[in-house]
């Protein structure tokens, strides 16, 4: 509990921190409302143009896009900046530093690499999930709507922690790490409803880096859809998937941790 | 001159190793070469008692070696990760997949108007060759140096300062040449059967076009950047930049898919020009004396956009601020 306090605190500061540079802070809220307003609107215009895709229709998949966008955001507003500094951490002895505080090591690179910019991205998905949902004339009950938001909190799990096992070889390697460069290559294109994809890639997407967990399996079950390739249980498997990626990440940390050896600085 | 501060920057090195982006490392090694044991390309001074050269040619041909030093630092440094190389080769192939997969079940809803799939295809394909060495993402390079400080050494070296930027940039883009975008022309030419260029003359044409479109895209991006001389932050310029070449440029999505009054608005700004309209002449949708109008749209722009940039640079220049890095 003291450890979770300590964690808000850092992060209240982190936002007081920006918000004293208020120019370049809104500067940069604009730049990336901007920039994936248009790429919703190319996403729309595409699927636009040829009516649908795999039977989705455009505000379907704008619904999807920004499920997928939110969850994405939310979890890397905690682990981008982290993942970003992980070839470093070991050289210039962030990680020492995080030894020797009195909270968990790994709780508080996560505090202090906190990203106060995914903000933008909250309000920018907040605002096309409104949109899409009064253009597909949705009416859910009570549980649909629950389930949307259990979704984007395992969203936002599967996000950060495949963000982090992806990346943390780089604590190790002292450079970029390989299955970072595929991470952040592929993520995009699971975007759009997985099943158009070959076999070999929608078993990536589904086994190796769950994406499918995301945004397209579990969205099916909000509207109705079933893709006629998966089992029907996909669907309900996103919670299941999170807490194992949970359990994965603590591993590879616990690994690293055991295996690592300070620089010295 | 340069020998001033070369043993300052050869000590610097070894701590920089690692430690920071490819292409400012690549920058200080260059200048560290000739102390260091590392020759690649032998240095002018050479030849300078036998022949006496002109000072020009002697300044172009210095600055040609310093290039090629640049580019094969970048690769030397690079080729030191090979898992690195591979992932990016795998993911590269792992996107042509996927992207082929998408536009195939975009196709299949019959409804793709006056294209074809196969056009689609070559127009990613070539167009990823083309964002290689023509996007740049000086708007970072300018912004951490000036955040750094590093600006002030970067502009008393013995070559302009935008110099080392576009050899920073090439050094990148032939690495990315190597690793993604020739791997996937090979792929793509065997299994996907892309378009060749229309004609020989359409291809002459498109090389040139495609030049032209690089400077353009090089000072649109050079006019963005120059924004952090003033705001003193930098990582959000890359956005609005990318977000601008998305919306108007075609980098995303062709311009012949576009609803037509958002046509019509991207046809009057220059970022079409930059990407979309030398793959234009490839496939052979412009033609006859359009290509002329073409050629002549874009060597306007150009002659425009670089007042534009030549202007706000002397203003930028009085401008630096550096936060005793």
């Amino acid at each position: 509990m003291h450890s979770f306090r300590v964690f808000l605190t850092i992060v209240k500061h982190l936002f007081r921190a920006r918000f004293e540079y208020p120019g370049s802070f809104i500067s940069g809220i604009i730049a990336q409302w901007i920039s994936y307003g248009i790429s919703m609107v190319m996403l729309f215009l595409m699927i636009w143009n040829f009516g649908s895709l795999a039977g989705w229709m455009p505000f379907e998949i704008i619904f999807m896009y920004a499920v997928w966008l939110l969850s994405y955001a939310l979890g890397a507003s905690f682990t981008f900046n982290l993942c970003l500094s992980f070839p470093q951490i070991a050289i210039n002895g962030t990680l020492d530093e995080a030894y020797t505080r009195p909270i968990p090591p790994f709780l508080y690179l996560l505090a202090t690499t906190y990203n106060t910019g995914y903000i933008s991205h909250v309000i920018l998905t907040i605002i096309a999930l409104a949109v899409s949902i009064i253009q597909l004339g949705i009416s859910w009950t009570a549980l649909q709507w629950l389930w949307l938001l259990l979704i984007i909190v395992c969203g936002s799990v599967i996000n950060a922690c495949m963000m982090l096992i992806c990346d943390m070889p780089a604590i190790r390697t002292r450079s970029e790490s390989p299955t970072g460069i595929f991470f952040w290559q592929v993520r995009e294109f699971t975007q759009y409803p997985i099943t158009i994809y070959p076999r070999a890639i929608l078993f990536v997407f589904t086994a190796i880096l769950p994406f499918g967990f995301v945004s397209f399996y579990p969205i099916q079950v909000l509207l109705g859809k079933a893709d006629g390739i998966m089992p029907q249980l996909t669907m309900w498997l996103s919670p299941v998937v999170a807490v194992l990626l949970v359990g994965v990440t603590m591993l590879c940390w616990k690994y690293l941790s055991r295996e690592y050896e300070s620089a010295g600085t | 001159m340069s020998g001033i501060f070369l043993q300052e920057v050869d000590d610097m090195t070894e701590e920089a190793l690692g430690t920071e982006p490819v292409a400012f490392q690549v920058n200080k090694f260059c200048l560290a070469d000739q102390n260091a044991d590392l020759h690649i390309m032998p240095y002018m001074p050479l030849f300078e008692g036998v022949f006496k050269l002109p000072t020009q040619l002697n300044l172009m041909l210095n600055a040609l070696n310093l290039y090629c030093i640049i580019i094969s630092k970048g690769i030397q440094q690079f080729a030191t990760y090979r898992t690195n190389i591979f992932a990016r080769i795998v993911s590269a192939l792992f996107m042509l997949g996927a992207r082929y997969a998408l536009w195939i079940a975009l196709f299949a809803t019959g409804n793709a108007g006056g294209t074809t799939l196969t056009e689609t295809m070559t127009y990613f394909v070539i167009m990823d060759i083309l964002m290689v060495w023509t996007t740049s993402n000086l708007g970072e390079r300018i912004g951490s140096d000036i955040q750094s400080g590093d600006i002030s050494l970067a502009l008393i070296r013995p070559m302009t300062y935008h110099f080392q930027l576009l050899s920073g940039s090439h050094s990148g883009a032939v690495i990315h040449t190597l690793t993604g975008s020739l791997p996937i022309l090979i792929v793509a030419s065997v299994f996907i059967g892309i378009l060749p260029p229309v004609s020989t003359g359409a291809f002459a044409v498109f090389i040139l076009s495609a030049v032209l479109g690089g400077i353009i895209y090089i000072f649109i991006d050079l006019i963005i950047s120059y924004t952090a001389f003033w705001l003193m932050d930098y990582w959000y310029i890359g956005w609005y930049k990318r977000a601008l070449f998305t919306l108007f440029g075609g980098t995303a999505l062709p311009l012949w898919f576009y609803p037509e009054w958002l046509r019509n608005i991207s046809s009057v700004l220059p970022f079409q020009l930059a990407l979309f309209t030398p793959l234009e002449v490839y496939l052979g949708r412009i033609y006859g004396a359009d290509i002329l109008f073409t050629l002549g749209m874009q060597a306007i722009w150009i002659v425009l956009l670089f007042s534009i940039e030549r202007f706000i640079w002397s203003r930028a220049q009085n401008k630096i601020v550096v936060q005793g890095g």
